[in-house]
């Protein structure tokens, strides 16, 4: 059988009105998955380092697995902190599959300028191409925890109740990975002397 | 996005069959997730049961009586083993709650007060419903090697040099009774008009008592207290001047002499 693309219609529904659609017919399902396809993208390729193909086996995979988690999710949560759980276990699955050795993280000049500000108070402006290189450097070193804790509050602009959500830990946690996360990449930026930092400034 | 990407999502859930997990199932895993947390809590409970049955056996009021140090009449093997093994069960637990289903959202304060909460209103529980002692008594049975309770108390109670002889009421004469113990030996015991008796003893021959008591220089020993084997429910009383009847010869005022035939 074959999909005809254009079904997946409701797009505009509630979250909640799609999950009960989608419960009784799968074709509802796709209103779901376009409806969080592209921000989930995003963040996947904020935490792995995979091309977009991969990302995109990644994601249907993900989008598979919430289908089968349907009656699992409950409304007290966000539709969107259910999912990108889905994916952020997906994606890190997938990372502990592909190889032992960290990659280099992939994120557009932008996201570096929009982390670092983030973490830093420091106005935009500031950042040259050659502090993004550092901070690229310094982020894609750090542990993994950490990256993701920075991803989801300074990228992805999600609260601590979302993260907590996702990530499936506790508040007080999720605060503890946000602020170690600043710390070691500030330390990371000093002890590597970047450019775009000075301690005067930070 | 591209629209291929939904229908090949969409395709792929209709060819293969694939359908939500049932609404039972997903109870189901979760409830067990439940299940496993109260299983460990009540595992802790029990043990705590056990451990309370030693330590609150140590009759609080004796503790440093007859010079040996208050901590280490608390701490005995079989009450450090029961504690361990609450303890261990008690993390578990911890764990346990934390992997229920919202226990991530749950405060660290909630996650370590509700387990327990939990276990001690459980060990309450047991303990009212004598659960550990069943248990302690069954392992006692089963394991020669184990110290039961039962045994672990006469031991506590066979130790004059510390004040403690217990066992049962021998012959009741005059102001002087003997008290067979545990192990063969036979105590002879003054009691005096300072000697408290608990309501509950009857100090008929063959009644099964704890008595505290002093020694008198020379040899014998003079009755402080004497208490009833069984719980310790009744609260301390005042000495009891008791009549003939009660302790026939007690105005003799002989003087009480052990007679240890170990």
């Amino acid at each position: 059988m074959t999909h005809v693309p254009g079904t997946a219609a409701v797009s505009d529904s509630p979250d909640g009105v799609l999950i009960e659609e989608a419960k009784k017919d799968p074709e509802a399902f796709g209103a779901i998955v376009k409806r969080y396809w592209d921000p989930l993208f995003r963040y996947v390729r904020r935490i792995a380092s995979f091309p977009d193909e991969d990302i995109e086996d990644i994601l249907q995979e993900t989008f598979i697995n919430t289908y089968r988690k349907l009656n699992e999710y409950e409304s007290d949560m966000p539709l969107g902190s259910f999912l990108y759980r889905v994916a952020h276990n997906q994606a890190i699955d997938a990372i502990r599959r592909s190889s032992a050795r960290p990659k280099p993280v992939y994120l557009e000049d932008d996201d570096w300028r929009e982390m670092f500000v983030a973490v830093t108070d420091i106005e935009g402006e500031n950042v040259t191409k050659a502090c993004i290189d550092s901070i690229r450097e310094a982020i894609s070193g750090m542990p993994e925890r950490y990256r993701e804790a920075l991803v989801l509050r300074f990228l992805e602009e999600k609260s601590y109740e979302e993260i907590m959500d996702i990530l499936e830990k506790p508040k007080g946690s999720v605060a503890t990975l946000i602020a170690r996360g600043r710390e070691i990449l500030l330390k990371r930026l000093r002890e590597t002397h970047s450019p775009c930092i000075s301690d005067e400034r930070v | 996005m591209n629209e291929d990407k939904v229908g090949k999502i969409i395709d792929r859930i209709v060819g293969e069959h694939i359908v939500p997990e049932p609404r039972w199932r997903v109870g189901l895993r979760f409830g067990l997730r439940w299940a496993m947390f109260v299983l460990v809590a009540a595992l802790s409970a029990t043990a705590l049961s056990v451990a309370a049955l030693f330590v609150f056996d140590a009759d609080l009021d004796l503790l440093g009586f007859g010079g040996k140090p208050m901590l280490r009449e608390l701490v005995h093997p079989v009450i450090i083993a029961w504690t361990v093994l609450c303890a261990g069960f008690l993390i578990l637990a911890f764990g346990g709650l934390r992997r229920t289903r919202k226990g991530y959202r749950l405060s660290t304060a909630l996650l370590i007060g509700i387990p327990i909460l939990l276990v001690a209103s459980l060990a309450a529980a047991f303990s009212l419903g004598r659960v550990g002692e069943r248990i302690d008594q069954g392992i006692g049975k089963r394991f020669e090697s184990y110290e039961s309770h039962e045994r672990f108390r006469e031991k506590r109670w066979s130790d004059p040099a510390r004040g403690r002889i217990g066992g049962t009421l021998g012959t009741v004469v005059d102001d002087t009774v003997t008290v067979n113990g545990f192990d063969g030996e036979r105590w002879m015991i003054h009691v005096d008009d300072d000697t408290s008796i608990r309501p509950s003893v009857t100090m008929r021959e063959g009644e099964k008592v704890r008595v505290v008591v002093e020694p008198i220089p020379g040899d014998g020993f003079k009755a402080e207290d004497i208490r009833p084997w069984g719980r310790q429910s009744e609260p301390i009383h005042e000495p009891r001047h008791t009549d003939e009847s009660d302790h026939p010869g007690r105005e003799n005022g002989e003087s009480g002499k052990s007679e240890n035939s170990r």
